[in-house]
């Protein structure tokens, strides 16, 4: 009898409860699409470290980061991928010896100083998404046995070179075009070599675009004397929540293969211990929530309270009349609750509804401005100008509850309030008097 | 078991307005015998109602007792009262006072819930009394699909229904026109006289003072008169207490 009462008390007055249901529900739906889009971009950013260069986890010399010195590198580096390959949950490694070099070509007379990467192009592709950017010619190959069929026959074991499409319009260089790329060797102070641009990129970055070459890790290991050495091991991981617990896994393999008397000493760091600058970024996407989630409830208050006081006010004389006849204060107390309740839920169902249709909009279609304003780049990683929402469940767990809960708990206060109504006040309130 | 269903003995009932006291009820004793048909007359301001709420256990006397079948109000706790009030008092409300969501079936029936009586126990039960009132065929209507003479048969329905021993009734035939409350007040005398059960009326109206077979005159917040009746005239008057 109690839900029956309270869910025919609802509709007593079908607009205020309408509009109210709707005010909520359309805040709750507004906060669903806010908190997919947020946690949408960061789940984007979080791909696009990974898929940049930085990728999940990296592993180094433990100074290397600090000193940047060539020098400092891991040895073994063939049984370190391997290690690091064999442990559970790691789903991608890329070696890599990383220079800063300067680059010329003959059709030029421009010396450019550009980073150089020197990758396992076929483990880089699988990791990076730079092969999706090449725009001429192919990723990076490996000879003797470059395979890749963007590159043309006729450089095929030639050592190649990926260069950005602004540094080749510096060079005056395309497809086949000879370069002499100077960097630091391990043998003597410097390494030269001629290389064959097999690919050309355009990431739209300018640091991308103008500052780096990308040649295969085998050719840098021979021209530079590196041996088996690497400087960096960048790792993806399968599931992005568990960084953290990775890391550790990954050292305590690195110790059982033999740890720094195998490979020197080394350092297995998560990707924000690298680039605290983005982490604090996306630290500052939850403190956005927050307060995403503050404004909800300052609707919610005006609105569930504004309604079930309304309710009070307006149904004081009928609940002297209950408690006269016999009714428990109690009672009263829950059906104030059940009706917002009703209120909570339906409110939440709307909200569920809408929103879901404005998070498939933004998952399947987002919102693309890379057209208008191009990418844009932080603490050295390039993010594209494409913003997609997330289906993640906590996008819609968390703020259905905290609509709904919040409804529940603003409704309290006026519940209790009838509570502790007395019968005869409530009736003589309402007017009942002789 | 005491023979008055309702006692009050030197009640006296003092509000606040603001910073002005304003004595209510001056010492009031009475004592209504079971199956008698009481009329509480009085002008407005004369304690009428705040008598009904002591009576009715709604309210507590500044000073004085008042007893229920015998059972003293004082000191019980609000549960408790709230329980006798559900046993033993039925109440009728000028204003009906119907329960608008639920329709004349649910609201008679609403009492029997709360005393958690089985569902086919209450069928029977609100049935019969729907019928008794003469609202067999109107279950399903809501109050505001009802008369106002059609919803005071409602709230007594609702008032008998617990099997009170007594009916408190606030100016009953008030919102009503005065053909209708001659037909409310044959069902009460009808009910009274069936069921031996005892009914209080406040009123002003004269129809209603002239039907009673008791008649108390309140003014200000003392009895003036109380005197039995035969319908017809005065008979004689009543002792404070009897």
């Amino acid at each position: 009898m109690l839900l029956k009462m309270a869910w025919r008390n609802l509709w007593r007055n079908r607009r205020r409860t309408l509009l109210t249901i709707s005010a909520i529900g359309l805040g709750l739906a507004i906060l669903i699409a806010m908190v997919s889009f947020m946690q949408g971009m960061m789940e984007m950013m979080v791909e696009q470290i990974a898929r940049s260069s930085m990728g999940h986890i990296q592993i180094h010399n433990p100074e290397y980061l600090h000193k940047k010195s060539v020098k400092l590198t891991m040895s073994g580096g063939s049984q370190l991928v391997k290690v690091v390959e064999d442990v559970p949950g790691v789903a991608y490694v890329s070696p890599r010896l990383l220079f800063t070099g300067s680059i010329r070509s003959s059709r030029s007379s421009s010396i450019q100083v550009v980073r150089v990467i020197a990758v396992d192009p076929q483990r880089e592709k699988r990791l990076s998404g730079l092969a999706d950017k090449v725009v001429e010619g192919g990723f990076v190959t490996e000879p003797p046995g470059a395979d890749d069929p963007e590159t043309p026959a006729r450089l095929r074991g030639r050592k190649g070179i990926l260069l950005g499409v602004k540094l080749a319009k510096r060079l005056k260089v395309d497809l086949g075009s000879k370069v002499r790329l100077d960097t630091a060797g391990f043998r003597g102070s410097t390494s030269a070599a001629a290389f064959y641009v097999t690919g050309i990129l355009k990431v739209g970055s300018d640091a991308m675009d103008n500052g780096m070459v990308m040649v295969s890790l085998k050719d840098m290991q021979k021209v530079t004397g590196a041996g088996d050495r690497l400087h960096e091991l960048t790792v993806i991981v399968n599931d992005v929540g568990a960084i953290k617990e990775m890391v550790g896994r990954i050292k305590a393999a690195i110790d059982k293969a033999g740890g720094p008397a195998a490979f020197g000493p080394v350092d297995v760091l998560p990707w924000w211990k690298i680039s605290p600058g983005i982490k604090q970024m996306l630290d500052m996407s939850d403190a956005w929530n927050g307060i995403l989630y503050m404004l909800m409830l300052a609707i919610l208050s005006a609105g569930v309270l504004t309604t079930m006081f309304m309710v009070v006010y307006e149904r004081t004389r009928e609940f002297g009349v209950r408690l006269a006849l016999g009714t428990r204060p109690g009672s009263l107390f829950v059906g104030v609750m059940a009706e917002a309740l009703f209120m909570a839920l339906l409110a939440s169902a709307l909200g569920l509804l809408c929103g879901g249709l404005i998070v498939a909009y933004l998952v399947n279609i987002g919102i693309d401005m890379s057209s208008l304003v191009g990418g844009w780049e932080f603490a050295g990683i390039f993010f594209e100008n494409v913003y997609k929402g997330s289906y993640a469940p906590e996008v819609f767990v968390e703020p259905t509850l905290v609509v709904f809960i919040g409804t529940v708990l603003l409704s309290l206060w006026p519940s209790m309030r009838v509570a502790r109504m007395k019968a005869i006040d409530a009736i003589r309130e309402g007017g009942v008097t002789g | 078991m005491s023979d008055f269903v309702v006692e009050a003995k030197g009640v006296t009932r003092t509000f606040m307005t603001g910073d002005v006291k304003v004595r209510a009820l001056r010492g009031v004793d009475m004592a209504v015998e079971r199956g008698d048909f009481v009329a509480v007359a009085g002008p407005s301001g004369s304690g009428k109602t705040t008598l009904f709420n002591l009576l009715g256990g709604l309210d507590d006397p500044t000073d004085g007792e008042v007893f229920v079948n015998g059972e003293p109000l004082a000191g019980m706790n609000p549960r408790r009262r709230s329980r006798l009030r559900l046993d033993k008092i039925g109440f009728v409300f000028q204003a009906y006072n119907l329960i608008p969501v639920l329709t004349a079936y649910e609201n008679v029936e609403y009492p029997l819930i709360l005393k958690k009586v089985p569902a086919a126990q209450r069928l029977k039960r609100v049935q019969e009394l729907l019928d008794a009132v003469g609202l067999g065929g109107m279950l399903k209507r809501r109050p505001n699909q009802m008369s106002g003479g059609q919803q005071q048969r409602v709230a007594i329905a609702r008032a008998l229904v617990c099997d009170p021993v007594m009916v408190l009734a606030d100016e009953p035939t008030a919102n009503v026109d005065s053909e209708t409350g001659e037909a409310l007040l044959d069902l009460m005398r009808k009910l009274n006289a069936e069921k031996n059960l005892t009914f209080l009326f406040s009123t002003h109206d004269p129809m209603v003072m002239a039907a009673a077979r008791r008649l108390i005159r309140l003014k200000d917040g003392l009895i003036d008169t109380d005197v039995r009746q035969n319908g017809e005239g005065v008979d004689a008057s009543v002792p404070a207490g009897a």
